[in-house]
């Protein structure tokens, strides 16, 4: 082997070799990493077994009733980070592919620094997360309650409800933009098709960046496939920002046997500590 | 001047390399990944001053020593403490220690601030109770929350 050859290949390997030792030291810095609180940040949490079949109205429709948590364990889990029973959908099974953003707007979302990124986000600055974010990014649970004519949604997060009537009646012409838009529902055999327009700009569909337009059209749906289950699919159309319409993977949601607790926003330090943190690092912004 | 080439482009994809295996993404639901460092681990024992028990975070304070002896105010952020409840932590937990020694396992602030996103709290009854997720990623690959 060449002399000069080799002395590049030994500089690479000593790199490598330092990176390893630096790496291997934050982890000893560390101490042992245990928490002596047991089954920490694992879970031996099971997904719910079917439950057997839904409940049905008096009209024959599946009653989507019923207080629902994401992921499959019906309950809140909070130190099961990565447990997989948690999860509303396995990316491995049913993967989700990313926004078909346009380029201005794929340019736009890439452009956002990290902590812009932080500080836009509608769950740091504590602004309703609207729809579909109410299902879409929202890790607390929702309470569902089907009426004969309604489909009423109420959110744990920031208090939050939607009223959704169930008639399939056509949107009215020009709605002022809300943040849970203008949802009109009906039902397809067993699925509950909510239709939903006029959405606050403010709203992202999921936690890094995805900003929509004034066009954008959401179409959620939303079947119990047994007792213990909640299915949920959306499609968003968007033609100032998307290419084509994107669906996301059906997402599950378990029942809970718990109530709702109040969660309102009053004392958020996050906004202002990113903001802080953006001066010291990027250097001064509006 | 070709070998010097390759051996730079060699060293800076086995940097990449070391940089993706150790560096996950990991996107929870608000902005602790940009504020807190979690590849490390800190526990900061000391007097339980204060407790605000409210949304999006519960924060606590608990004043240290630290290194030269002087006494510093650390501020922790845990968990809503909806979630934290979940866990079966009780807001008397941290309100009935008000004054007393605790010790705080957290991640550090990324400004180097006292201040920290807390994972859990030991308490003067010798219980360590949970007050966050799991923010420490050194010895573990994050996942989604």
């Amino acid at each position: 082997m060449r002399r000069r050859t080799a002395f590049y290949v030994f500089i690479a390997i000593s790199f490598l070799a330092v990176l390893y030792m630096l790496s291997d030291s934050a982890r000893a810095q560390a101490g042992s990493g245990q928490v002596s609180v047991a089954g920490f940040g694992k879970s031996n949490a099971k997904p719910l077994p079917p439950g057997g079949p839904a409940p049905r109205t008096a009209d024959g429709h599946p009653d989507l009733s019923g207080v629902w948590f994401p992921g499959k364990i019906g309950r809140e889990d909070l130190t099961a980070e990565g447990n997989p029973a948690r999860l509303q959908f396995d990316p491995k099974v049913t993967p989700e592919e990313k926004p078909p953003y346009q380029p201005w707007a794929a340019d736009k979302v890439k452009k956002l620094s990290t902590l812009d990124a932080e500080i836009l986000r509608p769950s740091v600055n504590c602004m309703p997360r609207g729809v579909p974010g109410m299902f879409m990014t929202n890790p607390y649970p929702i309470e569902l309650i089907l009426t004969k004519t309604e489909l009423i949604q109420l959110d744990e997060l920031n208090n939050n409800f939607r009223v959704i009537p169930t008639d399939g009646h056509p949107h009215s012409k020009d709605p002022d933009p809300t943040f849970n838009g203008e949802g009109v529902a009906h039902w397809e055999g067993d699925t509950l098709i909510i239709d939903t327009i006029a959405i606050d700009e403010r709203t992202w569909n999921n936690f890094v960046g995805w900003f929509h337009s004034d066009q954008e059209h959401v179409v959620e749906r939303i079947s119990r496939p047994s007792m213990n289950y909640l299915s949920y699919q959306v499609t968003i159309e968007d033609p100032k920002v998307l290419t084509r319409p994107w669906t996301s993977a059906p997402r599950t949601w378990s029942l809970g046997h718990e109530a709702l607790q109040e969660y309102y926003c009053t004392n958020n330090r996050e906004e202002e500590a990113l903001k802080a943190l953006r001066d010291l690092t990027e250097g001064p912004k509006k | 001047m070709k070998l010097v080439l390759k051996g730079i482009i060699l060293a800076a994809l086995l940097l990449l390399f070391a940089l993706a295996a150790n560096v996950l993404p990991v996107f929870a639901h608000h902005g602790f990944q940009a504020e807190y460092d979690g590849s490390k681990v800190i526990y900061i024992t000391g007097t339980l001053t204060k407790l605000e028990w409210e949304n999006p975070h519960a924060y606590f304070w608990v004043e240290a020593k630290d290194a030269t002896g002087k006494v510093t105010t650390w501020t922790f952020e845990g968990a809503s403490p909806i979630a934290v409840k979940r866990t079966g932590t009780v807001r008397t937990d941290f309100t009935s220690n008000i004054g007393k020694t605790v010790t705080v396992r957290a991640v550090p602030g990324k400004d180097g601030t006292t201040k920290g996103a807390a994972e859990t709290i030991k308490l003067p009854d010798g219980r360590e109770v949970v007050v966050g997720g799991k923010r420490f990623f050194g010895d573990a690959k994050g996942g989604e929350y």
